[in-house]
């Protein structure tokens, strides 16, 4: 399996950008009037180390993500935390086309670029869900 | 193994050095004494204010973890080549090293809270306060090495 030399802030949105393109279909300036939904998946069996938790506790915590949406800066952000730590997996989905909403998905192990999932999409941790 | 002046043994997160005395008094926010831990010997002596634990309520997570150590002549030896762990010290002194903070503490308030990056040697190269359950200021985490030097560890290259 190929693994992922390097990943930054930079590479993440860039990564993300490339996602959504091939979920929306759709312009860049059409892209970024979409605002994001962060459901955080705790997955059974898996270790969980302290910074992991860090960012479950607080970043990621029910107060800070439920019922909120953020644009595409603050997603970058806001999963940016631990950089160059990122989830290993992220879930890319349409949640409300009419209110222009995607729906991110995503592991709470954040690990070194090297360990992070889905290289072979071509915009890794993303993963498309159509 | 024999603990010589400068070591120190740690079982199971406990000081089992003989001749050793931790002494700290607790203090509340306004200064107060609210406690005072003590033991016997020589003295680690200081004024400190806990930390508290952001999730008490938490259970203790299941892969938490101790490891066992020594210090010898100001470095952490016997901890089979870990080079990254997380640590607490506890309110009455003791350096607890391992795996998820929460179970280190078991869920208490502490006095210090963070990981170590160990070198080969066993020398402390760098101190952090990255907790997520105790989540310490930059202010509280400016003690921490003096605690660590209390406890006769060398931080002059940390």
């Amino acid at each position: 399996m190929e693994k992922l030399k390097k990943m930054s802030k930079e590479i993440f949105k860039e990564n993300l950008i490339l996602s959504l393109k091939e979920l929306l279909k759709c312009p860049i300036e059409e892209i970024m009037d979409y605002k994001f939904m962060v459901i955080s998946i705790i997955e059974n069996g898996k270790n969980y180390n302290s910074k992991d938790d860090l960012m479950r506790l607080w970043g990621f915590s029910e107060k800070n993500i439920a019922g909120r949406t953020f644009d595409l800066e603050n997603i970058v952000k806001l999963f940016s935390g631990l950089n160059p730590l990122y989830p290993m997996w992220i879930e890319v989905s349409i949640y409300d086309s009419n209110n222009k909403i995607v729906q991110l998905r995503h592991s709470l192990r954040f690990r070194k670029p090297s360990e992070i999932q889905n290289v072979d999409t071509g915009h890794p941790p993303f993963r498309i869900i159509e | 193994m024999a603990a010589g002046a400068d070591s120190k043994y740690i079982y199971r997160g406990k000081d089992v050095s003989p001749n050793l005395e931790v002494k700290v008094n607790v203090v509340d926010d306004a200064g107060n004494v609210v406690d005072t831990y003590s033991n016997a010997a020589k003295t680690v002596e200081g004024t400190r204010k806990t930390i508290t634990n952001k999730f008490p309520d938490e259970a203790l997570p299941p892969n938490g973890k101790v490891v066992d150590y020594y210090i010898e002549n100001g470095k952490i030896k016997g901890i089979n080549g870990l080079n990254e762990v997380d640590f607490v010290i506890t309110k009455d002194g003791q350096l607890i090293i391992g795996n998820k903070h929460h179970y280190l503490g078991q869920g208490q308030d502490v006095m210090a809270p963070g990981q170590l990056k160990i070198n080969g040697q066993g020398q402390i190269k760098r101190i952090d306060n990255l907790s997520g359950h105790y989540r310490p200021t930059v202010q509280e985490a400016m003690s921490y090495e003096d605690l660590f030097k209390n406890l006769g560890l060398d931080t002059d290259k940390t």
